[in-house]
Protein backbone atom coordinates (compact mmCIF):
# COMPACT_ATOMS: atom_id res chain seq x y z
CA UNK A 1 0.00 0.00 0.00
CA UNK A 2 2.73 2.14 1.11
CA UNK A 3 4.48 1.92 -2.27
CA UNK A 4 1.09 2.35 -3.73
CA UNK A 5 0.99 6.11 -2.14
CA UNK A 6 4.19 6.57 -3.01
CA UNK A 7 3.73 5.77 -7.01
CA UNK A 8 0.60 7.62 -6.34
CA UNK A 9 2.23 10.74 -4.63
CA UNK A 10 5.04 11.05 -7.72
CA UNK A 11 2.48 11.13 -10.07
CA UNK A 12 0.99 14.38 -8.11
CA UNK A 13 4.37 15.63 -7.61
CA UNK A 14 5.21 15.04 -11.31
CA UNK A 15 1.65 16.78 -12.93
CA UNK A 16 1.98 20.96 -13.22
CA UNK A 17 -1.64 21.38 -12.17
CA UNK A 18 -0.44 20.27 -8.78
CA UNK A 19 0.67 23.73 -8.68
CA UNK A 20 -1.73 24.99 -9.66
CA UNK A 21 -3.22 25.13 -6.38
CA UNK A 22 -0.28 26.45 -4.72
CA UNK A 23 0.07 29.15 -6.86
CA UNK A 24 -3.54 30.61 -6.69
CA UNK A 25 -3.46 30.44 -3.02
CA UNK A 26 -0.24 32.23 -3.18
CA UNK A 27 -1.55 34.79 -5.36
CA UNK A 28 -5.32 34.56 -3.34
CA UNK A 29 -3.42 35.66 0.15
CA UNK A 30 -1.08 37.77 -1.51
CA UNK A 31 -3.06 39.98 -3.00
CA UNK A 32 -5.41 39.53 -0.25
CA UNK A 33 -3.01 40.64 2.13
CA UNK A 34 -1.53 43.69 -0.34
CA UNK A 35 -4.53 45.06 -0.50
CA UNK A 36 -5.55 45.10 3.52
CA UNK A 37 -2.05 46.76 3.69
CA UNK A 38 -3.00 49.54 1.70
CA UNK A 39 -6.71 49.99 1.86
CA UNK A 40 -7.06 47.70 5.29
CA UNK A 41 -8.03 50.62 7.16
CA UNK A 42 -11.34 51.45 4.69
CA UNK A 43 -12.41 48.35 4.17
CA UNK A 44 -12.75 47.22 7.60
CA UNK A 45 -14.45 50.37 8.32
CA UNK A 46 -17.58 49.58 6.22
CA UNK A 47 -17.95 46.43 7.79
CA UNK A 48 -17.68 48.32 11.11
CA UNK A 49 -19.17 51.34 10.16
CA UNK A 50 -22.52 50.84 12.85
CA UNK A 51 -20.17 49.67 15.57
CA UNK A 52 -17.79 53.23 15.07
CA UNK A 53 -21.41 54.75 15.46
CA UNK A 54 -21.95 53.86 19.08
CA UNK A 55 -18.20 53.32 20.18
CA UNK A 56 -14.77 54.55 20.24
CA UNK A 57 -12.48 51.58 19.03
CA UNK A 58 -9.31 51.31 20.60
CA UNK A 59 -6.42 49.39 19.17
CA UNK A 60 -5.35 47.79 16.09
CA UNK A 61 -8.30 45.81 14.26
CA UNK A 62 -6.15 44.63 11.26
CA UNK A 63 -3.58 41.94 12.13
CA UNK A 64 -2.31 38.63 11.26
CA UNK A 65 -5.23 36.92 12.87
CA UNK A 66 -8.22 38.84 11.49
CA UNK A 67 -6.41 37.85 8.02
CA UNK A 68 -5.82 34.42 8.93
CA UNK A 69 -9.66 34.02 9.89
CA UNK A 70 -11.22 35.97 6.68
CA UNK A 71 -9.01 33.80 4.55
CA UNK A 72 -9.90 30.67 6.16
CA UNK A 73 -13.64 31.44 4.81
CA UNK A 74 -12.09 30.92 1.42
CA UNK A 75 -12.53 27.01 2.23
CA UNK A 76 -16.42 27.23 1.30
CA UNK A 77 -15.71 27.94 -1.94
CA UNK A 78 -12.41 28.46 -3.77
CA UNK A 79 -10.28 25.82 -1.99
CA UNK A 80 -12.53 23.10 -2.71
CA UNK A 81 -11.88 24.05 -6.24
CA UNK A 82 -8.06 23.76 -6.16
CA UNK A 83 -8.04 20.61 -4.64
CA UNK A 84 -11.10 18.70 -7.58
CA UNK A 85 -8.15 20.16 -10.19
CA UNK A 86 -5.92 17.49 -8.64
CA UNK A 87 -8.64 14.80 -7.22
CA UNK A 88 -10.83 14.82 -9.58
CA UNK A 89 -8.21 13.91 -12.21
CA UNK A 90 -7.09 11.13 -10.07
CA UNK A 91 -8.81 8.08 -12.14
CA UNK A 92 -11.15 9.94 -14.96
CA UNK A 93 -7.75 11.84 -16.20
CA UNK A 94 -5.81 8.04 -16.18
CA UNK A 95 -8.86 6.92 -17.71
CA UNK A 96 -8.78 9.27 -20.54
CA UNK A 97 -5.43 9.04 -21.49
CA UNK A 98 -4.94 5.20 -21.32
CA UNK A 99 -3.16 4.64 -18.77
CA UNK A 100 -6.26 3.36 -16.32
CA UNK A 101 -5.87 -0.14 -17.82
CA UNK A 102 -1.71 -0.39 -17.31
CA UNK A 103 -2.23 0.38 -13.44
CA UNK A 104 -5.24 -1.92 -13.18
CA UNK A 105 -3.01 -4.68 -15.18
CA UNK A 106 -0.62 -4.92 -11.93
CA UNK A 107 -0.85 -7.56 -9.42
CA UNK A 108 -2.94 -5.22 -7.21
CA UNK A 109 -6.54 -4.84 -5.93
CA UNK A 110 -8.16 -2.19 -7.50
CA UNK A 111 -9.58 -1.25 -4.22
CA UNK A 112 -6.11 -1.43 -2.90
CA UNK A 113 -5.09 1.06 -6.04
CA UNK A 114 -8.08 3.62 -5.32
CA UNK A 115 -7.27 3.59 -1.36
CA UNK A 116 -3.76 5.05 -2.56
CA UNK A 117 -5.33 7.18 -4.68
CA UNK A 118 -7.61 8.43 -2.11
CA UNK A 119 -5.07 8.79 0.54
CA UNK A 120 -2.85 10.88 -1.65
CA UNK A 121 -5.87 12.89 -2.32
CA UNK A 122 -6.60 13.72 1.50
CA UNK A 123 -2.52 14.44 1.65
CA UNK A 124 -3.02 17.25 -1.31
CA UNK A 125 -5.35 18.67 0.36
CA UNK A 126 -3.76 18.12 3.98
CA UNK A 127 -1.07 20.11 1.91
CA UNK A 128 -2.93 22.94 0.50
CA UNK A 129 -4.37 23.94 3.93
CA UNK A 130 -1.06 23.71 5.41
CA UNK A 131 0.09 25.86 2.81
CA UNK A 132 -2.90 28.37 3.05
CA UNK A 133 -2.72 28.40 7.06
CA UNK A 134 1.15 29.41 6.74
CA UNK A 135 0.57 31.82 3.84
CA UNK A 136 -1.60 33.67 5.87
CA UNK A 137 -0.12 33.47 9.17
CA UNK A 138 3.29 34.01 7.94
CA UNK A 139 2.73 36.86 5.55
CA UNK A 140 -0.08 38.41 7.77
CA UNK A 141 2.66 38.22 10.91
CA UNK A 142 5.16 39.98 8.78
CA UNK A 143 3.10 42.41 7.38
CA UNK A 144 0.83 43.39 10.30
CA UNK A 145 1.75 41.47 13.23
CA UNK A 146 -0.32 40.14 15.84
CA UNK A 147 -3.17 41.47 17.94
CA UNK A 148 -6.76 40.91 19.06
CA UNK A 149 -9.18 38.97 17.06
CA UNK A 150 -12.51 40.48 16.10
CA UNK A 151 -14.58 37.89 14.80
CA UNK A 152 -17.99 39.57 13.24
CA UNK A 153 -20.12 36.33 13.78
CA UNK A 154 -22.85 36.51 15.54
CA UNK A 155 -22.35 39.85 16.69
CA UNK A 156 -19.24 40.62 17.78
CA UNK A 157 -16.85 38.73 19.48
CA UNK A 158 -13.24 39.97 20.77
CA UNK A 159 -10.69 37.20 20.92
CA UNK A 160 -7.79 38.09 22.84
CA UNK A 161 -4.27 37.33 20.49
CA UNK A 162 -2.75 34.83 23.59
CA UNK A 163 -6.08 32.91 23.08
CA UNK A 164 -6.01 32.37 19.18
CA UNK A 165 -3.56 29.82 17.89
CA UNK A 166 -5.37 26.78 19.54
CA UNK A 167 -8.53 27.82 18.07
CA UNK A 168 -6.83 28.57 14.96
CA UNK A 169 -5.25 24.82 15.48
CA UNK A 170 -8.48 23.49 15.48
CA UNK A 171 -10.39 25.82 12.76
CA UNK A 172 -7.58 24.80 10.48
CA UNK A 173 -8.17 20.68 11.10
CA UNK A 174 -12.18 21.07 10.94
CA UNK A 175 -11.15 22.99 7.61
CA UNK A 176 -9.55 20.04 6.40
CA UNK A 177 -11.67 17.40 7.38
CA UNK A 178 -14.02 19.50 5.10
CA UNK A 179 -11.77 19.96 2.02
CA UNK A 180 -11.39 15.65 3.01
CA UNK A 181 -14.94 15.26 2.01
CA UNK A 182 -14.25 17.56 -1.08
CA UNK A 183 -11.70 15.31 -2.24
CA UNK A 184 -13.74 12.32 -1.62
CA UNK A 185 -16.73 13.44 -3.53
CA UNK A 186 -14.26 14.58 -6.72
CA UNK A 187 -12.84 10.98 -6.32
CA UNK A 188 -16.36 9.48 -6.22
CA UNK A 189 -17.00 11.24 -9.27
CA UNK A 190 -13.87 10.58 -11.06
CA UNK A 191 -14.09 6.61 -10.96
CA UNK A 192 -17.68 6.86 -12.86
CA UNK A 193 -16.49 9.26 -15.81
CA UNK A 194 -13.78 8.68 -18.01
CA UNK A 195 -12.62 12.44 -18.28
CA UNK A 196 -10.84 14.41 -15.97
CA UNK A 197 -13.47 17.98 -16.70
CA UNK A 198 -16.44 15.83 -15.64
CA UNK A 199 -15.49 15.22 -12.38
CA UNK A 200 -13.72 18.56 -11.52
CA UNK A 201 -16.86 20.35 -12.84
CA UNK A 202 -19.35 18.38 -10.91
CA UNK A 203 -17.83 18.38 -7.98
CA UNK A 204 -17.52 22.14 -8.30
CA UNK A 205 -21.03 22.53 -9.77
CA UNK A 206 -22.30 20.43 -6.80
CA UNK A 207 -20.81 22.54 -4.04
CA UNK A 208 -21.54 25.82 -5.35
CA UNK A 209 -25.58 24.60 -5.74
CA UNK A 210 -25.80 23.36 -2.63
CA UNK A 211 -23.94 26.45 -1.01
CA UNK A 212 -26.77 28.71 -2.65
CA UNK A 213 -29.33 26.48 -2.12
CA UNK A 214 -28.94 26.48 1.34
CA UNK A 215 -27.79 29.75 2.26
CA UNK A 216 -30.89 31.74 0.27
CA UNK A 217 -33.06 28.71 1.73
CA UNK A 218 -31.77 28.09 4.98
CA UNK A 219 -35.53 28.66 6.93
CA UNK A 220 -36.95 26.21 4.14
CA UNK A 221 -34.09 23.40 4.57
CA UNK A 222 -33.51 23.99 8.14
CA UNK A 223 -34.23 20.83 9.01
CA UNK A 224 -31.68 18.83 6.64
CA UNK A 225 -29.18 21.38 7.15
CA UNK A 226 -27.35 19.57 9.40
CA UNK A 227 -27.01 16.52 7.19
CA UNK A 228 -25.71 18.50 3.85
CA UNK A 229 -22.06 18.00 4.07
CA UNK A 230 -21.32 22.36 2.86
CA UNK A 231 -23.29 23.32 5.56
CA UNK A 232 -19.99 21.75 7.79
CA UNK A 233 -17.48 23.96 5.68
CA UNK A 234 -17.85 26.73 7.89
CA UNK A 235 -18.13 25.34 11.30
CA UNK A 236 -14.83 25.96 12.20
CA UNK A 237 -16.09 29.43 12.53
CA UNK A 238 -17.60 27.63 16.41
CA UNK A 239 -14.08 27.55 17.60
CA UNK A 240 -14.16 31.22 17.61
CA UNK A 241 -17.18 31.52 20.08
CA UNK A 242 -16.87 32.33 23.51
CA UNK A 243 -18.96 29.28 24.60
CA UNK A 244 -17.98 26.17 22.13
CA UNK A 245 -20.97 24.60 20.92
CA UNK A 246 -18.55 20.96 21.66
CA UNK A 247 -21.68 18.74 21.13
CA UNK A 248 -22.32 20.74 17.39
CA UNK A 249 -18.55 20.41 16.45
CA UNK A 250 -19.07 16.76 17.37
CA UNK A 251 -21.64 16.28 14.88
CA UNK A 252 -19.93 18.23 12.77
CA UNK A 253 -16.92 15.60 12.58
CA UNK A 254 -19.42 12.68 12.51
CA UNK A 255 -21.30 13.97 9.83
CA UNK A 256 -18.05 14.57 7.80
CA UNK A 257 -16.59 11.16 8.74
CA UNK A 258 -19.76 9.56 7.27
CA UNK A 259 -19.56 11.68 4.17
CA UNK A 260 -15.83 10.73 3.85
CA UNK A 261 -16.55 6.92 3.95
CA UNK A 262 -20.00 7.04 1.84
CA UNK A 263 -17.75 8.72 -1.15
CA UNK A 264 -15.05 6.41 -0.19
CA UNK A 265 -17.41 3.37 -0.54
CA UNK A 266 -19.02 4.19 -3.48
CA UNK A 267 -15.94 4.67 -5.22
CA UNK A 268 -14.31 1.86 -4.38
CA UNK A 269 -17.78 -0.36 -5.69
CA UNK A 270 -17.62 1.53 -8.84
CA UNK A 271 -13.79 1.36 -9.52
CA UNK A 272 -13.83 -2.05 -8.82
CA UNK A 273 -16.57 -3.04 -11.21
CA UNK A 274 -15.19 -0.48 -13.52
CA UNK A 275 -14.89 -1.56 -17.43
CA UNK A 276 -11.86 -0.87 -18.64
CA UNK A 277 -12.20 -3.00 -22.12
CA UNK A 278 -14.32 -0.96 -23.82
CA UNK B 1 -59.05 92.17 40.48
CA UNK B 2 -58.53 88.58 38.92
CA UNK B 3 -56.18 90.14 36.44
CA UNK B 4 -53.95 91.89 39.06
CA UNK B 5 -53.72 88.91 40.87
CA UNK B 6 -52.63 87.00 37.70
CA UNK B 7 -49.73 89.53 37.43
CA UNK B 8 -48.83 89.24 41.38
CA UNK B 9 -48.97 85.16 40.98
CA UNK B 10 -46.78 85.63 37.98
CA UNK B 11 -44.53 88.15 39.38
CA UNK B 12 -43.86 85.82 42.35
CA UNK B 13 -42.99 82.29 40.59
CA UNK B 14 -40.74 84.12 38.04
CA UNK B 15 -38.92 85.75 40.81
CA UNK B 16 -38.60 82.33 42.86
CA UNK B 17 -38.03 80.27 39.76
CA UNK B 18 -35.30 82.34 38.84
CA UNK B 19 -33.77 82.30 42.30
CA UNK B 20 -33.74 78.70 41.90
CA UNK B 21 -32.03 78.48 38.53
CA UNK B 22 -28.96 80.96 39.92
CA UNK B 23 -28.45 78.43 43.05
CA UNK B 24 -28.71 75.46 40.63
CA UNK B 25 -26.04 77.09 38.21
CA UNK B 26 -23.99 78.30 40.40
CA UNK B 27 -23.42 74.86 42.13
CA UNK B 28 -23.11 73.39 38.33
CA UNK B 29 -20.82 76.19 37.48
CA UNK B 30 -18.60 75.48 40.76
CA UNK B 31 -18.49 71.74 39.45
CA UNK B 32 -17.32 72.47 35.97
CA UNK B 33 -14.74 74.56 37.52
CA UNK B 34 -13.15 72.23 39.92
CA UNK B 35 -13.53 69.91 36.78
CA UNK B 36 -11.69 72.13 34.52
CA UNK B 37 -8.46 72.70 37.77
CA UNK B 38 -7.77 68.97 37.07
CA UNK B 39 -4.27 68.80 36.35
CA UNK B 40 -2.66 65.96 34.00
CA UNK B 41 -2.73 62.69 35.30
CA UNK B 42 -2.47 58.43 34.05
CA UNK B 43 -4.07 56.03 36.09
CA UNK B 44 -4.70 52.04 35.03
CA UNK B 45 -8.12 51.50 33.99
CA UNK B 46 -9.95 47.99 33.81
CA UNK B 47 -12.91 48.45 30.98
CA UNK B 48 -15.94 45.66 30.99
CA UNK B 49 -18.50 45.76 28.38
CA UNK B 50 -22.04 44.99 28.78
CA UNK B 51 -23.70 44.70 25.53
CA UNK B 52 -25.98 42.37 23.81
CA UNK B 53 -24.03 41.23 20.39
CA UNK B 54 -20.56 42.16 22.12
CA UNK B 55 -18.32 39.32 23.81
CA UNK B 56 -14.85 40.36 25.34
CA UNK B 57 -13.35 39.94 28.17
CA UNK B 58 -12.24 42.60 31.04
CA UNK B 59 -9.72 44.86 29.37
CA UNK B 60 -6.76 46.21 31.28
CA UNK B 61 -4.71 49.48 30.33
CA UNK B 62 -3.66 53.07 31.04
CA UNK B 63 -5.88 56.11 30.52
CA UNK B 64 -3.99 59.63 29.82
CA UNK B 65 -5.73 62.68 31.35
CA UNK B 66 -4.47 66.15 30.06
CA UNK B 67 -7.85 67.76 30.00
CA UNK B 68 -11.66 67.11 29.60
CA UNK B 69 -11.37 67.27 26.03
CA UNK B 70 -8.31 65.49 25.74
CA UNK B 71 -8.07 61.84 27.43
CA UNK B 72 -6.28 59.39 25.59
CA UNK B 73 -6.45 55.64 26.35
CA UNK B 74 -3.07 52.80 26.17
CA UNK B 75 -5.12 49.46 26.24
CA UNK B 76 -3.64 46.13 25.89
CA UNK B 77 -5.13 44.76 22.72
CA UNK B 78 -8.18 46.13 21.64
CA UNK B 79 -11.22 47.80 23.58
CA UNK B 80 -14.37 49.20 22.78
CA UNK B 81 -14.63 53.06 24.51
CA UNK B 82 -18.04 55.20 24.66
CA UNK B 83 -18.07 57.52 21.58
CA UNK B 84 -18.08 60.01 24.25
CA UNK B 85 -16.01 60.69 27.20
CA UNK B 86 -19.07 61.73 29.98
CA UNK B 87 -16.63 64.14 30.93
CA UNK B 88 -15.96 65.62 27.40
CA UNK B 89 -19.68 65.29 26.81
CA UNK B 90 -20.91 67.27 30.12
CA UNK B 91 -18.10 69.95 29.78
CA UNK B 92 -19.73 70.59 26.28
CA UNK B 93 -23.12 71.05 27.59
CA UNK B 94 -21.73 74.07 30.17
CA UNK B 95 -19.33 76.02 27.98
CA UNK B 96 -22.12 77.77 26.17
CA UNK B 97 -25.15 79.77 27.87
CA UNK B 98 -27.43 77.40 30.09
CA UNK B 99 -30.68 76.88 32.25
CA UNK B 100 -29.95 74.70 35.97
CA UNK B 101 -33.36 74.17 36.92
CA UNK B 102 -33.52 72.85 40.79
CA UNK B 103 -35.62 69.61 40.44
CA UNK B 104 -35.66 69.04 44.05
CA UNK B 105 -34.13 66.25 46.14
CA UNK B 106 -34.09 62.05 45.95
CA UNK B 107 -31.98 60.17 48.56
CA UNK B 108 -30.34 63.24 50.24
CA UNK B 109 -29.21 64.06 46.23
CA UNK B 110 -29.97 67.32 44.83
CA UNK B 111 -31.19 67.23 41.34
CA UNK B 112 -30.58 70.03 38.76
CA UNK B 113 -31.55 69.43 35.27
CA UNK B 114 -29.84 71.67 32.82
CA UNK B 115 -30.67 73.17 29.19
CA UNK B 116 -28.25 74.35 27.05
CA UNK B 117 -29.43 77.91 25.01
CA UNK B 118 -28.27 76.93 22.13
CA UNK B 119 -30.65 75.40 20.23
CA UNK B 120 -28.22 73.41 17.83
CA UNK B 121 -26.44 71.95 21.09
CA UNK B 122 -26.08 68.11 20.55
CA UNK B 123 -27.45 67.70 23.73
CA UNK B 124 -30.76 68.79 24.25
CA UNK B 125 -31.12 68.55 28.24
CA UNK B 126 -29.22 66.62 31.15
CA UNK B 127 -29.78 65.57 34.44
CA UNK B 128 -27.21 65.59 37.37
CA UNK B 129 -27.77 64.10 40.93
CA UNK B 130 -25.55 65.96 43.40
CA UNK B 131 -24.41 64.84 46.74
CA UNK B 132 -23.76 66.43 50.08
CA UNK B 133 -20.03 66.53 48.97
CA UNK B 134 -20.71 67.95 45.95
CA UNK B 135 -20.03 65.21 43.19
CA UNK B 136 -21.95 63.88 40.79
CA UNK B 137 -23.54 61.04 41.91
CA UNK B 138 -25.46 60.02 38.33
CA UNK B 139 -26.17 61.97 35.43
CA UNK B 140 -28.50 61.18 32.57
CA UNK B 141 -27.69 63.41 29.21
CA UNK B 142 -30.40 63.04 26.08
CA UNK B 143 -28.86 64.15 22.87
CA UNK B 144 -29.99 65.06 19.48
CA UNK B 145 -28.80 61.67 17.21
CA UNK B 146 -27.45 58.95 19.77
CA UNK B 147 -30.40 58.99 22.26
CA UNK B 148 -29.53 59.36 26.28
CA UNK B 149 -26.73 58.28 27.77
CA UNK B 150 -26.78 57.67 31.66
CA UNK B 151 -23.69 57.29 34.12
CA UNK B 152 -23.40 56.56 37.31
CA UNK B 153 -20.31 57.12 39.43
CA UNK B 154 -18.45 55.88 42.54
CA UNK B 155 -15.82 57.42 44.71
CA UNK B 156 -13.09 56.01 47.16
CA UNK B 157 -11.17 59.43 48.29
CA UNK B 158 -9.42 59.79 44.67
CA UNK B 159 -7.83 63.44 44.83
CA UNK B 160 -9.48 66.04 42.99
CA UNK B 161 -12.56 64.10 44.02
CA UNK B 162 -12.21 61.82 40.74
CA UNK B 163 -14.10 59.28 40.67
CA UNK B 164 -12.81 55.58 41.17
CA UNK B 165 -15.81 53.81 38.88
CA UNK B 166 -18.15 55.30 35.88
CA UNK B 167 -20.80 52.84 34.57
CA UNK B 168 -22.25 54.59 31.06
CA UNK B 169 -24.95 52.77 30.26
CA UNK B 170 -26.55 54.18 26.71
CA UNK B 171 -28.40 53.21 23.64
CA UNK B 172 -26.73 50.56 21.03
CA UNK B 173 -28.57 49.58 17.80
CA UNK B 174 -27.80 45.66 16.64
CA UNK B 175 -25.15 45.54 14.27
CA UNK B 176 -26.30 43.33 11.57
CA UNK B 177 -23.34 42.93 9.33
CA UNK B 178 -23.45 41.88 5.47
CA UNK B 179 -22.64 37.57 5.62
CA UNK B 180 -20.48 37.98 2.67
CA UNK B 181 -18.61 40.31 4.93
CA UNK B 182 -18.59 38.10 7.91
CA UNK B 183 -18.73 34.69 6.37
CA UNK B 184 -21.66 34.03 8.95
CA UNK B 185 -24.00 32.16 6.25
CA UNK B 186 -25.99 29.95 9.03
CA UNK B 187 -28.86 32.44 8.70
CA UNK B 188 -28.41 34.40 12.11
CA UNK B 189 -31.05 36.58 11.40
CA UNK B 190 -33.39 34.83 13.25
CA UNK B 191 -32.33 35.23 16.28
CA UNK B 192 -31.97 39.64 16.57
CA UNK B 193 -33.95 41.52 15.04
CA UNK B 194 -32.33 44.09 12.63
CA UNK B 195 -31.80 48.02 13.96
CA UNK B 196 -33.58 46.62 17.05
CA UNK B 197 -32.16 49.43 19.76
CA UNK B 198 -31.05 47.85 22.92
CA UNK B 199 -28.98 49.10 26.35
CA UNK B 200 -25.61 49.02 26.83
CA UNK B 201 -23.17 49.19 29.91
CA UNK B 202 -19.29 50.35 30.02
CA UNK B 203 -18.19 50.01 33.14
CA UNK B 204 -14.74 51.84 33.76
CA UNK B 205 -12.53 51.26 37.00
CA UNK B 206 -10.11 53.61 37.63
CA UNK B 207 -6.64 52.85 40.23
CA UNK B 208 -3.37 54.12 40.76
CA UNK B 209 -3.67 57.68 39.73
CA UNK B 210 -0.24 59.56 39.14
CA UNK B 211 -0.83 63.77 38.78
Amino acid sequence: MIRLINIELFKIVKRPRTYIGFLAIFLIVGALQLAMYFEGEELISIAIQNLENDFRLEGKIINANLLTYLLLNSIIIHIPILICLVTGDAIAGEAASGTLRLILQRPFKRTEIYIAKAITGFLYAIALMVFLATMTYGLGMLLFGSGDLIVLRRGVTVIASDDVSWRFFYAFCSGTLSMIVVASLSMMISSFVNNAIGPIVGTIAILIGLNIIFTLGAPIFKDILPYVFTSHFIKWQYFFDFDIDKLALQQSVMVQFIYILIFNLIGIWNFSRKDILT
Amino acid sequence: MIRWLLILLFGFSTSLFSAQSNDAKKRMLNMVGKLEKIPPYTCDVKINIDVKFIKIKERVGKMIYRSPDDIDYNIKGFAFLPKKEMGTTSTSLFKEDFIAIDMGKENEEQIIKVIPMDINSEIVTGQFWIDSADLIQKMILITKDKGSYTAEMSYNDTPFDLPSKISMSFDVKNQKMPALLTGDLEGYADEMEEDEVSKGTITITYSNHQF
